[in-house]
């Protein structure tokens, strides 16, 4: 049954969409949970030449699907970024990853990075070098749901190399299902970093 | 960001087809679907896909144009396109059984717009046969008239989706 405006048996919203509501579509709405956008902040790390932008309570049993917001990432030297989950607060460090992203660059360049045993995720698919900078968004499904693997779908914007803005786009996943419980956003090459990082849960 | 939610839907065991009818109206012009832990029932594996429905809830299974790039994990990418499709392929990538699932997002533009064509956006991950896949891909169906729903669906006529996968429907607010 979709949401309305005016009442729980309502079909469909009655009132278009303007911003204007009265006082009583107002507190429908915010009884229902509806007011309010969809992202839901969980939590934001500020990363500041740190090793790790550690998640510890992602609320999966609420929300099925997660964003993830990485902005201004800067290694302090070459590596990817990257993700790991927790299981019942163990970190996931086995081959058990597998993912593919396409990018493309501004000076015509290509590179398709695949693979099918990887121990993290790959955000962004440039091993970026000191002073590149990356600016990533990505959905994470199914991290609470213990019946389905983890997969990610990722965008990215990047320098790679210097001077060259990229983008890059693709997807990967964690072959076991199980319940993820922890995401931890570090360097692939296990050097410091620094980025803005957000967690959001999408409303259900 | 100024979504609201407008329906969310938990898949039963044993079903191919979801349909989420009534869903767009004329209150907004964007949607954003996003589906999560779509696993398969059975041991075969599929596209997980969407079909459009009509006010009256038929669906749309001609006219359907999409581009999309098909990135593997196990080898290389390659691409697939059609101006003749049946549905909006791999918008939810595919699943299997074993919690090999289909997942993704659509940005929906106009479906409710009577002389607009309905276009889409999508991003999608998932497994089958042990094989990943993303996708990343446009779709339009190009006809006229109100598209009011849409049907999740699993092309293989031996699967069907298990139990607990999401569907969630959001509209782009103005304000």
């Amino acid at each position: 049954m979709p949401f309305g405006y005016i009442g729980q048996n309502q079909p469909n919203q009655k009132v278009k969409n303007s911003g204007v509501m009265t006082s009583f579509e107002a507190s429908h709405l915010d009884n229902q949970g509806h007011l309010g956008g969809a992202y839901e902040l969980i939590e934001k790390i500020t990363v500041s030449d740190g090793a790790t932008a550690l998640f510890e309570n992602i609320k999966a049993s609420e929300y099925s699907v997660h964003i993830l917001q990485i902005e201004n990432y800067r290694g302090a030297s070459a590596g990817n970024v990257a993700l790991r989950y927790y299981e019942s607060g163990t970190e996931e460090t086995a081959s058990v990853y597998k993912g593919a992203m396409e990018e493309r660059k501004s000076d015509s360049g290509e590179y398709n990075p695949a693979n099918n045993s990887a121990n993290y995720v790959f955000l962004c698919p440039a091993a970026l070098a000191t002073d590149e900078v990356a600016n990533v968004t990505a959905y994470i499904y199914g991290a609470g749901n213990s019946s389905s693997y983890t997969s990610t779908t990722a965008q990215s914007v990047q320098i790679d190399p210097a001077a060259t803005p990229a983008m890059s786009f693709g997807g990967h996943v964690m072959t076991q299902a199980s319940t993820v419980d922890k995401f931890k956003v570090y360097n692939s090459s296990a050097v410091n970093f620094s980025a803005t990082v957000t967690l959001y849960g999408l409303k259900e | 960001m100024n979504l609201r939610l407008l329906n969310s839907t938990t898949t039963t065991a044993g079903v191919q087809v979801v349909n989420i009818e009534n869903v767009f109206t004329t209150d907004f012009n964007i949607y954003h679907i996003v589906g999560s832990g779509l696993v398969g029932n059975t041991s075969t594996a599929s596209g997980v896909n969407i079909r459009w429905l009509d006010q009256s809830g038929s669906v749309h299974s001609t006219n359907y144009d999409y581009g999309q790039s098909n990135m593997k994990a196990e080898t290389g990418y390659n691409s697939s396109y059609s101006t003749s499709g049946d549905r909006v392929w791999n918008c939810f990538a595919g699943n299997d059984d074993g919690g090999q699932s289909g997942n993704g997002n659509l940005w929906v533009f106009n479906p409710c717009v009577d002389d607009s064509y309905t276009y889409c956006t999508y991003h999608s991950a998932g497994t089958t046969s042990g094989n990943f896949r993303s996708y990343g891909g446009v779709s339009q169906l190009h006809r006229t008239g109100k598209v009011t729903g849409f049907q999740v669906e699993v092309n293989e006529s031996a699967s069907s989706f298990a139990a607990g996968g999401k569907i969630l429907t959001y509209g782009m607010r103005v304000d």
